[in-house]
């Protein structure tokens, strides 16, 4: 694979840092390692030629990001925590962030994501702060008032969801079929990018989802565990018939709807089974099932790992799947604290970072880490203020991209001034966004190489919005 | 007289409709009798038992040909419950009601009671219930909670025939739900330490288990003014809403050790059985202004308020609609014609004795609906439902008269979803499996068109139930590798089929006419005999490229082509 141009013995130094910085506490003992790594990247950073991958990770339920970047300064800490009550981080478990750029105060990040802190501190991560779902620059006063056009249903997880992934308003009697934006940029680069693809270039590795859906572009889901194509070992010839089978088209749509699916699908998996057997194993470790007993981190570490370890076996296998682009969808459910969040939301959190650090070393292992980014998404964000126990349906949120393409360790949006009274919440106590979806989303396809005439095709609110590019990606 | 309320609606339906006076030519101009109380065949029998039931036994066909729709109404309302809970307690050994079990036992007591228990109709009905109104082992400070997701499925079977306003109650106040949704110690706003009241359950509620978030037309289609669709509630509301749900926490059994006071100390101590209790220093007294207009005056304590409230919800328009639509998707068909949900919000309204939300009459306009039995005939391209992933093999099983030695579930068993996708009380979120509006890409989305069931039929786990049922059928059947191997496993029996074609003493071939005869009735079992001729030519072409001897391969053959076929994946 990619470290086989490396001279063997520093090989294997090279893996066996990248094991540690994968299996957690061997890399904070020792932090040089990333350095190297550092270097590492550098070294083949032309190694992945035209390709480029985005890697959706959807935070399900709506993260707390009001607790994911927190103030550390004892000025606007106070604040904080007179504002959050029992949601109060204790001070002294911040982890500090030295910001290049985009910080008002001193900030800290949850204690639960120390590799997530390395990483930005490290030039891989940026901060977005303040993203969410907008038609136009909506200002307080607007908001109050009632005179801001907004997207409907703005605290409904579904409703949002659909939203974050498709950017469509849509009225129940257009009979437009919905599409999300991954499956947009799909279909205006899919033919040109990857005209010799024998999968799709949108894979989910969790399920439908309303991203990857194209007008013209299909989605794959792809199987976390074995690819297995249907076969019956009692009797062979009976699956070859039920096979052929799938040639007759139906009369019933939900029928042959299901056919095509089905049909695809074996063709698909076939594919697959054989591309991936043939993809080496990956040297970094990804984050084991989690044993009896557990703590919960461990059961999200490993169900967002296995999805980023197969996302990395489809990036090893870019060439053979005909790839020059490929877009991921993964996701992590549970962000829904309205109980409980003090004990809820760090397991959540430490699960996601522990995945997203070994998703990383896996790129650097391939040498694809400027040509994947991971950007997250949630559907919103939670009240800054307590319910007792946890936080409620807000709007705005902060959100992070990860990457070797990434402008890393630079905070990008607007991190709000929690005082009461600020003019970043509404009368209600919503966080207003300072960054629309679209301008979040077209920042990323920019660099992922759509031309920036075509972006407002993709995202149709864009045009409200001064900024079509936030400037956190490197230029391509 | 029964018999022609069909009819009746029927005409009234056609007569509403201009659109429809071809239809109208159709169903009673060309061969289609209006649907009787008699089915009209074998087929059609076993084609409503696939809507109303977990599927039809050759047994159970047979009852319904002669006992007539409206007596099969009767026999299921008046059955008792099938209830898990009693199930599960002697299956741990235990009489105590506070003891805790564990999540496996529910999911043993599913599969026994859906397997064998005489309510069908109520067992079915419940599990739709169980889709809507959302709760998942997999929710916080649900997990391994057999004793509370029990009680709650308990809930939905008590009052699956029952007033909607009453399963709505029961919902709210099941210590499941109230954790699920954390209603559960749920407290009044503190404004000097900057809590709010929690919103979780209040907007809920609203959205998915009573009035949705755009008004309706009595015929579920949305209400549009100017163009525009009109919001049911706003964030105002939410919050009310969310001050009208403080104060509820656990109920303290006799000889329980609970803490005093539950809202400073809580460690799931109390009964999970039953329903949660007011504690008033918790709920907030203030005024509310909800939808419509309507104020829930200051100083109401926590019980009278909730009543009230759910009222209003209950009372609400849309809720006829709302639910009635769901539950035909569950049911029947994916994509009910406006004027078939009207219909069933009219029962809903009303069922003909000035009740509102008796769901017991509720189904029955939905499943005696003539869209419900004639709408594979009349709109063959769009009718019907992908059947849910256990719903396929569910049917397949009870059309081989499924039986086991011992009630305990084998590890595929009890880790369905992972091939199936889909367990009960096992859903990611309270927003189900799969959305109700959930149309996917390609020529379904382009005619305007739903699937839902589809969102969790993706490729892998299409694959994987393929394989699934190919496994069972292969091997899982009476006198099978399975039956000796784990007295667990769930096995069909096939002898009767594979006498039915087997050779005559000293004979070589199955008796003339006998393949055909078999794949006819498995064509009226499974797929309520809408066979198409090309899949019975295939069917047919294979079996006979079998030796006659084989008969066990032969049937197996014949299932396994017509299970893991798209016609079969389509409930019609």
């Amino acid at each position: 694979m990619n470290l086989d141009r490396i001279a063997p013995g520093r090989r294997r130094f090279l893996q066996r840092s990248l094991a540690a910085l994968a299996g957690g506490s061997g890399f904070f003992a020792a932090p040089a390692s990333l350095a190297l790594l550092n270097h590492a990247w550098a070294q083949q950073s032309d190694r992945g030629g035209d390709y480029k991958a985005l890697v959706c990770v959807f935070l399900l339920g709506g993260n707390d990001g009001h607790n994911l970047i927190v103030p550390r300064g004892a000025a606007e800490y106070a604040v904080y925590a007179h504002r959050r009550r029992g949601l109060t981080i204790p001070q002294a478990q911040l982890l500090p962030i030295a910001p290049l750029s985009g910080a008002p105060y001193a900030l800290g990040l949850h204690p639960a994501v120390p590799e997530l802190a390395q990483l930005f501190e490290s030039g891989q991560l940026a901060l977005i702060g303040s993203v969410g779902a907008l038609l136009e620059p909506v200002s307080r006063p607007q908001y109050d008032q009632g005179s801001a056009r907004l997207p409907p249903q703005l605290f409904s997880h579904n409703d949002q969801q659909d939203f974050w992934q498709s950017l469509e308003v849509r009225s129940p009697v257009d009979p437009t079929p919905a599409s999300g934006w991954g499956g947009r940029i799909a279909d205006l680069l899919h033919d040109g990018a990857n005209p010799q693809a024998t999968v799709a270039m949108n894979l989910s590795l969790a399920g439908s989802n309303a991203f990857q859906v194209g007008r013209r572009a299909q989605s794959l889901t792809v199987d976390t565990g074995t690819i297995r194509a249907v076969e019956n070992d009692r009797d062979p010839v009976a699956a070859a018939e039920f096979e052929a089978l799938l040639a007759q088209s139906q009369v019933n749509l939900l029928a042959d709807t299901y056919r095509l699916s089905l049909k695809d699908a074996i063709d698909d998996y076939r594919t697959l089974q054989g591309v991936l057997a043939a993809v080496p194993p990956l040297a970094t470790a990804f984050p084991a099932p989690p044993a009896v007993g557990a703590p919960a981190a461990d059961r999200f570490a490993h169900a967002l790992g296995s999805q980023l370890r197969r996302a990395a076996e489809l990036i090893a296998a870019r060439e053979a799947l005909g790839h020059r682009r490929q877009i991921f969808f993964c996701s992590l459910g549970g962000f829904d604290t309205h109980d409980a969040q003090m004990a809820d939301q760090p397991e959540l959190l430490a699960g996601l970072s522990r995945a997203l650090h070994a998703f990383h070393a896996a790129t650097l292992e391939l040498g694809v880490a400027q040509q994947v980014t991971t950007f997250a998404v949630s559907e919103f964000g939670r009240s800054l203020t307590s319910n007792g126990d946890g936080s409620d349906h807000s709007w705005g949120n902060h959100l992070f991209v990860l990457g070797g393409a990434v402008q890393g360790r630079r905070i990008f949006g607007q991190v709000p001034d929690l005082a009461a009274g600020s003019a970043d919440f509404a009368g209600d106590g919503n966080l207003i966004p300072r960054i629309a979806v679209d301008q979040y989303g077209a920042t990323l396809a920019r660099w992922f190489g759509v031309d920036p005439g075509q972006l407002s095709s993709l995202f149709p609110n864009l045009p409200a919005f001064d900024q079509s590019d936030l400037g956190f990606m490197r230029s391509a | 007289m029964k018999r022609w309320l069909g009819v009746a609606i029927a005409i009234v339906w056609l007569a509403a409709s201009p659109l429809r006076a071809g239809t109208a030519d159709r169903v009673f101009g060309d061969g289609f009798d209006p649907p009787g109380d008699l089915p009209t065949g074998r087929a059609d029998a076993a084609r409503f038992l696939a809507q109303a039931s977990f599927g039809g036994t050759p047994a159970q066909v047979d009852a319904l040909m002669v006992s007539g729709f409206n007596a099969w109404f009767d026999t299921q309302f008046a059955q008792a419950p099938g209830y898990v809970l009693p199930y599960m307690r002697q299956a741990a050994g235990t009489a105590d009601p506070l003891q805790p079990l564990p999540f496996h036992l529910y999911r043993q007591a599913w599969f026994v009671r859906v397997l064998s228990a005489p309510d069908d109709l109520r067992q079915r009905v419940a599990f739709a219930l169980s889709e809507i109104f959302v709760v998942s082992e997999r929710g916080a400070g649900l997990g391994n909670d057999g004793l509370v997701l029990g009680a709650y499925h308990d809930i939905l079977l008590r009052n699956a025939f029952g007033s909607y306003r009453q399963l709505l109650e029961d919902v709210t106040l099941s210590p499941a739900m109230g954790r699920y949704l954390s209603m559960y110690r749920n407290r009044k706003p503190d404004p000097a330490n900057n809590i709010q009241a929690d919103e979780n359950f209040a907007r809920e509620v609203m959205q998915l288990f009573s009035i949705g978030l755009i008004r309706l037309n009595p015929d579920g289609s949305p209400l549009l003014v100017g163009g525009q669709t009109v919001p049911t509630y706003d964030v105002a509301v939410v919050r009310a809403m969310a001050r009208v749900f403080t104060g509820w926490a656990c109920h303290c059994a006799a000889g329980q050790n609970c803490p005093p006071d539950p809202f400073v100390q809580e460690n799931f101590t109390c009964s999970t059985e039953h329903a949660m209790v007011p504690y008033e220093a918790y709920h907030d007294r203030d005024e509310k202004r909800l939808f419509d207009g309507l104020v829930l005056p200051a100083g109401r304590d926590a019980r009278s308020e909730l009543e009230a409230a759910l009222d209003a919800l209950a009372n609400h328009p849309n809720v006829g609609p709302f639910i009635a639509r769901q539950l035909i998707q569950r049911l029947v068909t994916s994509n009910p014609s406006p004027a078939y949900v009207g219909r069933v919000a009219a029962v809903f309204a009303d069922d003909g004795h000035g009740v509102r939300g008796h769901l017991g009459a509720v189904v029955r306009a939905i499943l005696l609906d003539v869209e419900a039995r004639q709408g594979h005939r009349l709109a063959p391209q769009t009718f019907g439902k992908l059947r849910e992933p256990l719903l396929r093999l569910s049917q397949m099983w009870h059309a081989f008269d499924v039986m086991w030695e011992a009630d305990e579930l084998m590890l595929d068993d009890l880790d369905i979803h992972l091939r199936y996708n889909q367990s009960p009380l096992f859903s990611p979120s309270v927003f189900n499996f799969f959305s109700p509006g959930h149309a996917p890409p390609g020529p379904l989305a382009n005619a305007g068109l739903v699937a839902p069931e589809m969102q969790i039929i993706t490729a892998n786990f299409a694959i994987a139930v393929t394989n699934d049922l190919g496994g069972r059928i292969f091997w899982a059947y009476r006198g099978g590798p399975m039956d000796e191997f784990d007295d667990r496993a769930r096995l069909i029996q096939l002898d009767r089929w594979e006498r039915s074609i087997a050779p005559p003493p000293g004979g070589t071939q199955a008796p003339a006419g006998a393949l055909e005869q078999l794949v006819g009735q498995f064509d009226e079992l499974l797929l309520g005999g809408t066979m198409s001729a090309p899949l019975r030519e295939r069917i047919l072409t294979r079996l006979r490229a079998i030796p006659a001897a084989d008969t066990l391969k032969r049937v197996q053959n014949a299932i396994y082509l017509i299970a893991t076929a798209p016609e079969f994946a389509v409930q019609r």
